[in-house]
């Protein structure tokens, strides 16, 4: 397939859709968009005359039928990711599908499932892990600089970031709100540095603390304080099978100084940071602090795409590995349910 | 059982003296020096029994196993070999002598003699140097081939006037005042490898003038830049002032590079406070390695010869390693007199 010109489908013409997938494959040699879909009438077409693709279609199936297609990025609301994957791995497409997976484990299985019996690639959009400071860090655990990893801390606390676009705040079209927004890409990010050792245990909290609240000022414009009805912050305290720990908190508005991203691992021999990334350890006597020079600036989005590619042309194996995406939603739906009950869920 | 040791010279002496004050193995039991106001000021601070003013009086008077020779550079030859005559192990404050005959003899002395002659070299022992030489002795450099290394000031001459600036009693300027420290730091770190060859110069520029307009005697040169061969294959940038040359009141720098990594020991800001970082890849990434934090402090030159007294053992900072310095210091004068690359190979 390697030197054929991929033909791409974008289904769900939306922010990320426009932001980053379109622009993503425009990048890219030998890569055309081809055909585009959006539910929303008209929307597909005026995006497809903006960028110069005619294949337009406000249905999923009749674009399958009419067009063909090595691949498509699924960049609708989480409702309908299930849907679309399904369809169009139907149809012999390879999927990249927006985080998360599914509106839970079940419908993931069942996207996961498909794609093997299907012999096609399911890479959903986890970028997070295609960051510089992921990459090396990963780098730095493969060749056992950290030893065994016990101790994972990672956190997204926006103090004002409850996104006013598309369909965020509602639980119908989404299934969840920070958790499922920023919280899956902390979460998945740091436990594919852990190893993806296998989750046995969590317990959880979430929280819609300033979601409903009116007259809060956002940078973002305003948001539907009455139709908001989702998670506004997420924590959770994660055990695994081999005795490690995680500590995840994602927010998207809370009453802090300021926005910050921190990740933390601590291993037997060795722990990280980012950002500024850093990695510690004892050597040569003392204690070392490790800062890589001139990390590349990449852009995370593009690699991601870039890779999904690749991977169609059989030109590399796909890192964003099913299984392990599954173990994610499993936790994500972990905690929803442990913030129900207000016990820790065993998995 | 403590050593009974003496110093000599209560300029900078009186940093060996509080080292063998605070040390259970030794014990301070002499000074000397021909101020006597001094000898009286640190007679009292350190709870000194004997005092003297005349160095020969000391060695046949004072019973000691071990002396510190802390004087003005012309003097450190004759002293050092009249206790090492004496049957005294020597502490010489650096450069070892006013050029590497001189040194040379102190060197024949000590063998001659069987005493222990060490160099004090005391920017080896520091926490970012020691952490260094380990980083570069474990191989983390692969095979060296280039480094620099550098003393420089924008202004600071030493005692305008005293014996720093003139020639016949210090035996040059700061090539041989701080030169020596950067210089031996770096043939330190790299093992002490020969040097083949030298071409330098050096330059007065500022220095006459200042002197000048304060009337002070002053006839040795404010700045060197040198480029050396050395016989391990490295070549060596050095640069030495204290007076231009940079903008900083201190500007220091040891730096070793290699196939696999490098080693850097310099002074942060502008003053004597020091740090040491490693570069190499780390995982396929090249990264700095920096001490988060190194010991608070490291047994010093001082202690370690007061160690190497009381168990017999050779010091560290060796007489060899001084001649092989003051042979590289006698080429850059002479390089820089004459105009021309100096060959030591020959």
């Amino acid at each position: 397939m390697s030197g054929k010109t991929l033909r791409i489908g974008v289904i769900g013409t939306g922010g990320i859709a426009r932001n980053r997938h379109i622009p993503g494959y425009q990048r890219l040699d030998d890569v055309e968009i081809v055909a585009l879909c959006d539910i929303a009438p008209g929307l597909a077409a005026k995006v497809g005359a903006e960028i110069g693709v005619e294949q337009t279609f406000s249905q999923a199936r009749e674009m399958f039928d009419k067009v063909d297609l090595d691949a498509v990025s699924v960049c609708t609301p989480n409702v309908a990711h299930k849907e679309m994957t399904l369809l169009a791995l139907e149809a012999g497409c390879h999927v990249l599908c927006e985080k998360p997976i599914a509106m839970d484990v079940a419908e993931g299985q069942a996207m996961v499932d498909k794609a093997k019996a299907t012999d096609r690639i399911l890479q959903i959009g986890l970028h997070y892990r295609f960051t510089s400071e992921a990459q090396t860090v990963k780098r730095f655990v493969e060749a056992g600089e950290l030893g065994d990893i016990y101790y994972g801390e990672s956190t997204y606390f926006r103090r004002r970031g409850i996104p006013s676009w598309g369909v965020f705040t509602q639980k119908r079209l989404q299934g969840g709100g920070a958790m499922i927004d920023i919280g899956v890409h902390v979460l998945d990010h740091t436990l594919w540095l852990m190893g993806n050792p296998k989750p046995v245990s969590v317990f959880g909290n979430t929280y819609a603390a300033l979601g409903n609240q009116d007259g809060l000022f956002s940078p973002w414009g305003p948001w539907d304080t009455k139709k908001f009805d989702v998670d506004d912050m997420a924590i959770a305290l994660i055990r695994f099978e081999n005795n490690a720990t995680l500590m995840l908190r994602a927010c998207w508005a809370g009453h802090i100084e300021k926005t910050f991203e921190e990740m933390r691992l601590m291993g037997t021999r060795g722990g990280a940071f980012m950002k500024p990334l850093g990695i510690f350890q004892d050597k040569h006597g003392v204690m070392v602090d490790i800062t890589p020079k001139d990390l590349p600036k990449v852009e995370p989005h593009f690699q991601e795409i870039e890779h999904f590619c690749a991977c169609i042309r059989d030109e590399a194996q796909c890192i964003v590995v099913p299984e392990q995406v599954l173990d994610v939603q499993r936790i994500i739906d972990a905690i929803y349910t442990s913030s129900d009950s207000g016990h820790e869920v065993i998995l | 059982m403590a050593i009974r040791v003496g110093v000599i010279g209560l300029g900078m002496g009186k940093h060996h003296a509080r080292v063998y004050s605070a040390s259970e193995q030794a014990d301070l039991v002499a000074l000397c020096d021909l101020n006597e106001k001094l000898l009286a000021d640190y007679q009292s601070e350190f709870g000194v029994d004997q005092t003297y003013t005349d160095y020969q009086t000391l060695f046949s008077e004072a019973n000691l196993d071990a002396v510190s020779v802390v004087l003005p550079n012309i003097l450190h030859d004759t002293v050092a070999i009249a206790a090492l005559e004496a049957g005294l192990d020597v502490l010489c404050e650096k450069p070892m002598a006013l050029n590497a005959q001189r040194a040379q003899n102190m060197l024949d002395a000590a063998k001659a003699t069987g005493q222990k002659l060490m160099i004090h070299f005391n920017y080896r022992f520091s926490p970012p140097s020691q952490f260094l030489k380990r980083y570069v002795d474990e191989g983390n450099l692969g095979q060296i081939y280039y480094a620099k290394t550098r003393w420089l000031r924008a202004r600071g001459i030493p005692k305008l006037g005293g014996w720093f600036g003139q020639k016949a009693l210090s035996g040059g300027g700061p090539m041989i005042d701080l030169g020596v420290h950067r210089l031996d730091l770096a043939l330190w770190l790299m093992g002490y490898p020969k040097a083949i060859s030298v071409s330098a110069s050096s330059y007065d520029m500022l220095g006459a003038k200042i002197a000048e307009a304060s009337g002070a005697k002053y006839d040795v040169e404010d700045l060197v830049s040198a480029f050396v061969r050395l016989d391990n294959g490295v070549t060596l940038n050095l640069e030495v002032s204290w007076a231009g040359g940079t903008e900083k009141r201190e500007d220091m720098l040891t730096a070793i590079y290699g196939t696999e990594g490098a080693a850097i020991q310099r002074n942060r800001g502008e003053g004597y406070d020091f740090e040491a970082v490693g570069l190499r890849d780390v995982a396929g990434q090249f990264a700095e390695i920096s001490p988060r934090a190194l010991p608070r402090s490291v047994p010093t030159a001082v202690d370690h010869f007061i160690d190497c007294v009381a168990n017999d053992c050779p010091p560290t900072a060796t007489a060899e390693q001084g001649v092989i310095l003051m042979q590289i210091i006698d080429a850059i004068y002479q390089s820089a007199a004459e105009g021309r690359e100096v060959r030591l190979d020959q």
